[in-house]
Parts: structure tokens; sequence; C-alpha cells
């Protein structure tokens, strides 16, 4: 399905972000930042769901993680961006891999369940930890970056279009890791995990290294997202990273793009961040919207928006086919 | 040329067999399920390229046996070796780095791989054994006349062509042992003759291998030696001929298949 998409899905995405960067409108750029924010944490929550098979519910505990990361460095250690960069992704996949054995002793529903309770126990935490978080009222005044390069070459961090090239950057060298680990053993070890873990382990496998390094993969992304939306809002509250607004929505992004698919997460994000955006809805609506193209994505395309391209060849191959005989 | 392989063991002793590098042995291995001895004191070998079928009624404990050897369950008594090596602590994924595979009785089927992504995950195992031959997917897949099958998704395809893909996977990933819980049931007469070859010509480049099965036509043709489970007991250890014979495996299989097929 990828394979099909190939280059066409790369160029259009790079068509896509030039041409918002040229059309230099405050708005737009807003929207394809969030589009992009909203892909990056479907990467992440590519590797552990849509690879290994584990329902992770609570990817807003890393994105969240991330980003008030990130909020600390910049405003209580007067830390540039490139720090958070670094250091939040490696602090997302050290906690992954502290309480990742633990979480993945268990399957299916109760994995499910226990990542659903990380996510709220960091919510509560957010909200509550008023001396570091800030509490409800969160952190603001987050720096970005300032002029980087020399000359004409230089962006500066600090504009809109200056985030939007930093973002773009980041997002397309994430999409060309992401395409590499897809192709990978790796992936395929994950793969064969999804599909049954006893007889990937007869083949060899430590099973729960592999799956402990994908909820490692989520947990360093999605903290990578969090530095990235701090810095693009500059303002910081409980609110984005609770259940609803980050874990779940993710979950819907991917789900409706297509769970292990290399384009699902930019394909879904553009369509749920995109549309809800541009129609203005609020934050209820968007929800229903979510549930509702969610149900319908599952039922039309049960493997997600990716594989439209498959799925209308091979009807037409079979239309052809009856037409002949 | 697997047939003189396996003669040239028949013979031989028990201890002498451990002593003369067994390719797996396991002594006085024990497992019980709360109160239920699924397996009591089990004391065997297989030496390299030999066959050995394994059979017992329904229940006797033979898909435990391969658990516990294969290292999916914990025994809890007694040792299993791979040639020298004690394996007795370690886990599945552990073992297979020593040369032990097995596959399963009741084939997975997945949603998710193709066959011949299987038998590229499975070519990736981290086997550490030095084995004469290493296939690729598609020697393999000639080898099993599995290549029509290869881009399908494993659980769109017939039960019995599943169970030979698990097959020709574990072959892949260069055994040196191999434990196989009933891999003709399911499978088609034709397609059994041709796993049997297969399986002859592993044998016939060193694999040990265990073989499960209530085909006991296949067991007969394949194995000259035989062990007999019953209870978790072994009841019997020999030529298959002779366990036909036996009046304790005779009492223990009494009205099942085992005994009508071989009488009659
Ligand atoms: N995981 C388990 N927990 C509890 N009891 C078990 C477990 N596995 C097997 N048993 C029991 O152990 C006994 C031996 O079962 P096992 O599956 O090893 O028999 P088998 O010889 O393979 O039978 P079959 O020919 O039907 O496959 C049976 O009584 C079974 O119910
Ligand atoms: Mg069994």
């Amino acid at each position: 399905m990828v394979e099909r998409f190939g280059y066409v899905g790369w160029v259009l995405l790079l068509g896509g972000l030039v041409g918002i960067y040229l059309l230099n409108d405050g708005y737009y750029t807003t929207v394809a930042l969030l589009m992009m924010l909203w892909a990056i944490l479907a990467i992440g929550l590519n590797f552990i769901l849509g690879y290994a098979g584990y329902f992770h519910l609570g990817l807003g505990a890393f994105y969240g993680l991330g980003a008030y990361g990130a909020a600390a460095l910049g405003t209580k250690y007067q830390m540039p961006m490139i720090v958070a960069l670094i250091v939040m992704p490696i602090a997302g996949a050290i906690l992954s891999a502290i309480i990742g054995p633990l979480l993945l002793r268990t399957r299916d529903l109760y994995f499910a369940v226990a990542t659903l309770a990380l996510g709220m126990i960091i919510s509560d935490v957010t909200n509550n930890w008023v001396s570091v978080t800030g509490g409800p009222i969160g952190i603001g005044g987050i720096q970005r970056p300032g002029v980087i390069g020399f000359g004409a070459f230089s962006i500066d961090g600090r504009t809109l279009p200056g985030m939007f090239i930093i973002v773009s950057t980041i997002f397309v060298a994430l999409m060309i890791a992401a395409a590499i680990a897809r192709k990978s053993n790796f992936v395929l070890i994950l793969r064969g995990i999804k599909s049954d873990d006893l007889m990937t382990r007869s083949f060899g496998f430590p099973t729960t290294v592999y799956k402990v390094a994908a909820f490692a993969i989520a947990g360093a992304i999605s903290a990578l997202g969090g530095v990235l939306y701090a810095h693009i809002v500059q303002y910081i509250s409980p609110e984005p990273f609770t259940f609803f607004a980050a874990s779940f929505q993710a979950f819907v992004v991917l789900a409706v793009g297509g769970l292990g698919s290399l384009w699902g997460p930019v394909l879904g994000s553009v369509l749920l961040t995109g549309l809800p955006e541009f129609l203005d809805l609020d934050p209820h609506m968007k929800l229903i919207i979510y549930g509702a193209v969610l149900l319908i994505v599952t039922l039309v395309l049960p493997k997600g928006l990716a594989s439209a391209a498959q799925v209308i060849s091979r009807r037409r191959k079979t239309a052809m086919k009856e037409g002949t005989e | 040329m697997a047939i003189d392989i396996l003669m040239s063991n028949e013979k031989v002793s028990p201890a002498r067999a451990v002593a003369a590098a067994s390719a797996i042995s396991c002594a006085k291995l024990s497992k019980s399920f709360g109160g239920l001895h699924a397996l009591r004191d089990v004391t065997f070998q297989i030496a390299p390229g030999e066959i050995l079928g394994i059979l017992g009624p329904n229940g006797a404990g033979k898909t435990t046996f391969i658990n516990v050897l294969s290292g999916m369950l914990h025994a809890d008594s007694g040792t299993v070796h791979i040639y020298d090596d004690d394996v007795s602590a370690m886990s599945m994924a552990h073992r297979a780095r020593y040369g032990l595979f097995r596959t399963f009785q009741n084939s997975r089927s997945s949603e998710e791989l193709t066959g011949y992504e299987l038998l590229r995950l499975a070519s990736l195992t981290p086997n550490k054994t030095k084995s004469s031959k290493t296939y690729t997917p598609d020697e393999l897949l000639e080898i099993f006349g599995l290549k029509r099958f290869a881009g399908i998704i494993l659980s769109d395809l017939p039960y019995g062509i599943q169970k030979m893909m698990n097959l020709a996977a574990v072959a892949l990933c260069r055994p040196k042992v191999l434990l196989l819980d009933e891999p003709f049931q399911g499978v088609a007469e034709a397609e059994i003759e041709r796993l049997s070859k297969v399986i002859r010509h592993f044998a016939s480049e060193g694999v040990a291998v265990g073989l499960v099965e209530h085909n006991v036509r296949s067991v007969m043709r394949l194995c000259n030696r035989v062990i007999v489970l019953d209870a978790g007991a072994m009841i019997f250890e020999g030529r298959g001929e002779d366990a036909v014979r036996d009046p304790v495996v005779q009492t223990a299989y009494l009205g099942q298949r085992f005994a009508g097929e071989l009488n009659g």
C-alpha cells in the first residue's frame, strides 16, 4: 500500500510544506504545525500499537512530559530549545524503559487500562504539583529559538515562519526515519509479536525486550512532540495533555490513517486536524466528529485511509475481471 | 541416507547415547498443574539425525513435554541439555539460541504477516549455533512447495498450508533440535508425504527431531524409535513395531484410535 503511494507521498508532503511556507499565512501555518504535531504523536503510537499491537492509551503522559520538561528547561534554566529537543525524548525513552517491563507484562485490555491510568496520573500531577507545573494556570513565557544560521540562509526561530521551518525539518527527518524503520528487521519482529508473541519467542526473540523498545520509541517521539508543542504555543497548561485531548486523539488519527502504515499518521492528521480547524468546530463538536469519522473509516476501510489506494485498485481489478467474463 | 542414520542409533543404550553427545536429553523431567501430574520423571534423549516418535493417547502429556523441553513452561524438576549445554534454567527464546526449535499443535493464523514475511522473520533468528547449511526463505518455499502461497496473509491460507508454513519457518531457524507437535494434523495426505520427506531431509543433515503425532502410520514410516507417554509417565521406549505389541501400551490406548489402526 505504501509502495504504491511511494514517492507521490513524499512529493505531496514536501510540496505541501513548501507551499504553506510560501503562502506565509499565519493561520494556515499554525494549522499545518498542528497537523505535524498530531502526525508526530501518531508516528510514535504506530510503533507500539501499529506494529507491536499494544493499545497504548497513555501517550498524553509522554507528550506532557516533553512539553513540561521543555517549559522547565526553557523558563527555569534558560536552556535553548535544542537542549529540550535532545533531553526530553531521552527522558521519555528512559521513563518508558523503566515502566515498560511492568506494563507490558499485561496484555490487551489490561495494557490499555494500565496506560490509561498512567495518563491520568500525569494529568493529575500537572494539575496539582503547582510549584513545578504551575497547576491549572500552567507555565507561560517559553522562549522560541533565536536566529539560526548566517545571512541569507538564516531563519528566525522567534517568528512563526521560522518555527515552521524548524518543525518541518524535524518532521521530514522523522518521516524518513519512520520509513526506514518500517522496512527494518526490528519492525518485522514487532509485527511478529503482534501476530503471535509465543511463536516469535519460539524463534528465539526475547519479545519483552522488543516490546519495551517499541514502547520507549513511542515515548521518545511523543516527548519530542511535546517539546515542539511547548515552543510553538509558548504556553502550556494541563488541558492539552489529558486523555481526550491527547492520547485518544492520537489513537483516532492513527486508526483513521491506518495502523502500521507509513502515511497513515499524515493522512489521519490532515483529515482530523485540518477538517475541524477549517470548519472552526468547538472541542465538543470535534470529539463527535472524531468518533463519527473513526466509526465510518473502521467500517469502510478497516485498515485506514492509507489502504484506500489498495482497496480501490483491488475493486477496479475485480470490476475489470467481471467485465471481461 | 536418513534411514542409515536411524539404524545406527537404534541400538544405542540411553546412558551411552547421552555420553555420545545426544542432541537433546532430559533427566527426570516433571511438571504438574495444580494436583495434575502432566509429566512424571521423564528421561530421554534424541541423537543427532534421529527422528524420535513421541506417542501417547489424548491428554498423555505430549504437548506438555514439548512445552517443558522448549522452555515455554518451566519444569518443576529435572534437567534439559542441548548437546553439552545445560539449558534447564533458560527461557524458550534463550534455548532457541542453542538451536532448539519447536512448532505448535494449534497452528496460529495471523492477519498480520504473509507467508513470506513469516519466513523472513524466522530467518532473523538469533540462533547462534553453526549449522552445516543455511537456507534462504525462497529455497525453503521451493523445498516445501509453498511458493505460490508466499504472498498471501497467513490467516487467509488453508489450515494445512498454514501448518506447512510454520514448519518451513522453524526449518529456516537452522535448528539442531526440532520438536514438532502434530505437524500432520489437518494436512492433506499428499502433503504429508512431502512433509515427511522434508523432515527426513533435515534429519539427514544431522537435526534431531522429536515428532509428536497421532497419525501412527506416518510415525512408523519416519521413526525407528518411539517413546510412549501415558498420564505423564514414559511407559515405553523402543522400536515402533514393538510398541504396538506391548501390552502396557495397548492398555493405555484402550479404545483409542491407535490400537484400532494398528491391529487392523
Ligand atoms: N497449561 C495447563 N494448565 C493446566 N493443565 C494443563 C495445561 N496444559 C496441559 N494441561 C493438562 O495436562 C494434561 C496433558 O495435556 P497435554 O496437552 O500435554 O496432552 P497431549 O498428550 O498433548 O494431548 P493431545 O493428544 O490431546 O494433544 C491434560 O490433562 C491437560 O488438561
Ligand atoms: Mg497435544
